[in-house]
């Protein structure tokens, strides 16, 4: 066993470092001795106290407390107030339009066309167009009824003493023009025909596909306007009035009262979509 | 026995007044009603059913005469004044929608507008129907084109005077059932109501306010 005796003698041994080493130890030593003389330096800068100003504070204080600006504050808040009452707004107008359309269709079903709108003229979508189009009082000043119309007499619907008033002496306008609850009972029963005395001489009676055309008409949607199709069926009305008074009204060359030019007209109509 | 015939002269001038003032004055006040079935052959809804359920009505008074179609799609009526005094053989007013307006003809202007009656032949049937409680035969009216109408007519109604409906010129009686086909679709009418009561001379007035149209 090796004799370790002298160990102790050996920390009182020096040896000079390589002089290609000294500066780098030397340095690290100095910068070490820096370090703590500067942290010694600052330690003595911790216990003194300065004032900060007034400006100065308030950045400080937000800074600390990580506060936002006021502003930024306020326009927050003053937006989460603005969408909790807009949301409540909502939520009334949504009520509020409930209660309309209920109470508007409840006047539909006493009503006509105004409620229970009938989509009608090109002019406009949706519904009533008769009325709104033209108005009735409008059209009593234009057309007067005639005595061609034979008595003045107001159309009835065969069977019930709804009365009807003429617009635009045009059968089916006027029709149309009359209260939904008068003829809604046609289109929910197939088998009931709607005939009208135009007169003490003339009926006319609606045919069952007209008759499912005119439903077409009065179709509305949640929001008491007629639908799409609605709207479609008016212009295609438009469309038949037009196609009708170029075939039988220029240059005379064709008569409804003639069979053979009525059954021409019938087969080479205008084709229309399929119901 | 002479006292019979004393009576009897004054009875048969009254009879042959009658007659003749028929013959010059034409048919007695009668209205017929006549409904329209058109069937386009179409699945689709089509203007032409609009004319479906439509009535024509023909009101007879002498030779004062009116056709009427009443239909959701329109209103007309043709007038026929049966005066030879006035400048207007027929007259077309379309009552109904935004623009009524009145078309007059002279004879020879109504023979153009119905030319398809250019030449019109009857072929008749020992075929029957009763209509309203008239006995009607059935005839097969060709016309022009080599086209075809059916048609019930009754010898117990006199026809309209000539030209007031050229197409039913060649039947001895007056139509009361007739129908028409033309590709898929067929056009057809059917008296449903006959009355004899007097006649209000304001139905045979052509309404005044109703513009005219030349062209």
């Amino acid at each position: 066993m090796a004799d370790i005796s002298n160990i102790d003698q050996l920390k009182d041994h020096q040896e000079q470092p390589p002089l290609s080493l000294y500066d780098r130890i030397m340095n690290t030593v100095k910068a070490q001795e820096d370090k703590d003389a500067l942290d010694l330096q600052l330690k003595d800068l911790g216990s003194m106290e300065i004032d900060p100003q007034e400006h100065q504070y308030a950045a400080i204080s937000r800074a600390i407390k990580k506060e936002k600006s006021p502003l930024r504050h306020m326009i927050i808040r003053i937006s989460a107030v603005a969408a909790v009452l807009f949301f409540f707004i909502a939520i009334w107008g949504i009520l509020q339009n409930r209660e309309m359309g209920s109470g508007v269709i409840k006047f539909a079903e006493q009503y006509r066309p105004a409620e229970k709108q009938v989509a009608s003229n090109k002019t406009y979508p949706a519904p009533v167009s008769i009325s709104e189009h033209r108005s009735l009082s409008a059209d009593k000043k234009k057309h007067v009824l005639t005595p061609s119309l034979i008595q003045q007499y107001q159309p009835t619907i065969s069977g019930t003493n709804e009365t009807m008033s003429w617009v635009e002496n045009d059968l089916f306008y006027t029709i149309l023009n009359c209260r939904y609850v008068a003829i809604a009972p046609y289109f929910e029963n197939e088998s009931r025909q709607l005939i009208v005395n135009v007169d003490q001489f003339s009926t006319a009676t609606v045919s069952d596909k007209m008759l499912q055309f005119m439903k077409t008409m009065y179709s509305t949607n949640k929001r008491s306007k007629p639908t799409r199709k609605a709207r479609r069926a008016s212009r295609k009305l438009e469309k038949w009035k037009k196609a009708d008074a170029l075939y039988f009204d220029q240059k005379n060359k064709h008569n409804p009262l003639d069979i053979i030019d009525i059954t021409r007209f019938a087969a080479g109509g205008i084709e229309e979509e399929e119901q | 026995m002479k006292k019979l015939g004393l009576l009897g002269i004054p009875l048969l001038i009254i009879c042959a007044t009658s007659i003749t003032h028929a013959q010059q004055h034409g048919v007695s006040d009668l209205t017929i009603a006549y409904a329209m079935k058109v069937t386009t052959g179409k699945k689709m809804v089509a203007a032409a059913d609009g004319y479906d359920g439509s009535s024509k009505t023909v009101f007879v008074s002498g030779k004062r005469a009116r056709i009427r179609l009443v239909s959701l799609m329109r209103m007309e009526s043709i007038y026929f004044p049966g005066n030879a005094g006035t400048n207007s053989f027929a007259t077309r007013v379309k009552e109904s929608g935004k623009n009524p307006y009145k078309r007059l003809h002279t004879k020879e202007e109504w023979k153009k507008a119905n030319h398809h009656y250019d030449s019109v032949s009857c072929v008749f049937f020992s075929d029957s129907v009763e209509i309203l409680g008239y006995l009607c035969r059935k005839a097969v009216i060709t016309v022009n084109e080599g086209e075809k109408i059916t048609a019930y007519y009754t010898r117990d109604l006199p026809n309209l005077p000539e030209n007031y409906d050229p197409a039913f010129n060649c039947l001895p009686g007056l139509v009361m059932q007739y129908e028409y086909s033309y590709k898929s679709a067929m056009v057809s009418c059917q008296a449903v109501s006959i009355n004899r009561d007097p006649i209000d001379s304001k139905i045979f007035s052509i309404p005044a306010s109703i513009p005219r149209k030349t062209r």
